[in-house]
């Protein structure tokens, strides 16, 4: 079976075909949906809705197209719902407990010197930077450094005009730098640019 | 840092995170010979939800005192109702959640939720037989969001037809949200207040001349206290059974 046997199959109620592509995608789309957001049995929620939503929805794929950039749209979108669900939910429990924010908690444990010394690993300041960014940005820059797409392909799938963004990509980008910039202030960050700017 | 370095970084972690043995499929296969057409969004009906942006059906029967119930009168209700009508009642959940606030109680019996709702099952009752009705119910999710009230069925007293009869001062009632969530699992919260209402007092006024008949006047209905909110936290399973829509 290759992928438009399986689409066929699925189009038909077959749900052999959906496995088929279960199998093919799954573990980009739980990865994708995990930098999003952060939480690996999220992600797996996500990502059975997601294909559920791509077994409801199959009529309305057309199958000249490839599957992936279809699937990974809407598992993209239902990532970034449930980061914006749950980051209220983490807000809403701060705000209860009346306690300070998690983000000042963070940054506080950040700058401690026993902190800067733990957090030598690159990637780990990276993901609690992304973790800090607003779900939005952070979907944009999953979607541009994860999943490789285009800015125009991703103002396409969102919806958006291309100057939104390459705004959102270019605050997040800055933000990151500062962020990163407190959590080793020993090593100079070079501001990332948009694929249309030039070096001065 | 350059652009393929964050994207080394970013593959780096989604792979820690994930390994590559990950497997949705045999959880996904379960819901779907459980549910295998299940489509909310193909389901709904745009002129559907005119109908119910307000339907409070109160049923209001003042003559009883005994209690007797031989079955779930909110059952044979939706029964008429086209919108709710094939869903599941079995499929409820138990929860005998109380909090009494002052002289009046409020008692969470049963919940029931599936793709399109969650119903809250629950008693209003006051010790002094004063009638206190439900006011301004809300549900909200975890995330605090609010899930739309659809309209709340509710009795009190007795009614044949529906074979309910009710101790005075204790009404019941069934609080229709719409579920937009596609969460298996709802960690919900439930508020409500509790309205005491008067019964319209009734003044006989002699009438003047041969007529025997007299006169009477009513008063309109007063608006008592207003008790609570009464807040319940609870858990339920989204049933995946039920397609009404």
């Amino acid at each position: 079976m290759d992928e438009m046997d399986a689409i066929a199959r699925l189009k038909q109620g077959d749900i052999h075909g959906l496995e088929y592509l279960v199998r093919t995608y799954q573990i980009k789309a739980l990865r994708t949906a995990y930098l999003i957001v952060r939480d690996y049995d999220l992600a797996e929620d996500v990502v059975q809705d997601a294909f559920l939503r791509a077994y409801q929805r199959i009529h309305q794929f057309d199958v000249k197209r490839p599957f992936g950039p279809w699937f990974f749209k809407i598992v993209v979108n239902i990532a970034k719902q449930a980061a914006v669900r749950r980051e209220r939910e983490i807000a809403f429990d701060i705000v209860s407990a009346n306690e300070e924010t998690a983000l000042d908690k963070i940054l506080a444990d950040l700058k401690s010197p026993e902190a800067m010394v733990e957090q030598h690993d690159l990637q780990q300041m990276i993901w609690k930077a992304l973790g800090k960014l607003p779900p939005a940005q952070r979907t944009t820059i999953v979607e541009r450094y994860y999943l490789g797409l285009r800015e125009k392909d991703i103002a396409a799938r969102a919806g958006v005009p291309l100057g939104t963004i390459k705004w959102r990509l270019h605050t997040a980008h800055k933000q990151l730098c500062v962020w990163l910039g407190q959590l080793r202030p020993n090593i100079k960050f070079k501001q990332f640019k948009s694929e249309k700017e030039i070096e001065p | 840092m350059k652009d393929q370095e964050l994207q080394q970084i970013l593959h780096e972690i989604a792979m820690e995170a994930v390994p590559i043995n990950s497997d949705v499929w045999p959880m996904l296969r379960e819901s779907l010979i459980h549910q295998p057409h299940w489509s909310k969004q193909a389901r709904r009906i745009p002129a559907s939800r005119l109908g119910w942006l307000v339907f409070a059906l109160v049923v209001l029967f003042l003559f009883s005192v005994t209690a007797y119930a031989s079955g779930p009168w909110f059952s044979r209700l939706f029964a008429k109702d086209e919108r709710i009508k094939s869903i599941d009642l079995s499929l409820s959940q138990s929860l005998n959640l109380s909090q009494t606030i002052e002289d009046v109680t409020v008692t969470l019996e049963w919940a029931y939720a599936d793709t399109d709702w969650v119903l809250v099952g629950y008693k209003i009752n006051n010790s002094d037989g004063k009638r206190f009705d439900p006011y301004h119910e809300v549900l909200t999710d975890k995330a605090g969001i609010r899930l739309p009230w659809q309209g709340t069925y509710g009795v009190t007293g007795q009614s044949d037809s529906l074979q309910v009869s009710l101790p005075v001062g204790e009404g019941t009632y069934v609080a229709i949200f719409d579920n937009q969530s596609t969460s298996p699992v709802l960690d919900v919260r439930f508020r409500v207040y509790a309205q005491e209402l008067g019964v319209p007092s009734a003044q006989t006024v002699p009438t003047i001349g041969a007529n025997t008949a007299t006169e009477v006047v009513l008063t309109p209905m007063p608006v008592g206290r207003t008790i609570g909110p009464f807040e319940f936290g609870f858990t339920l399973s989204v049933t995946t059974s039920n397609q009404h829509r």
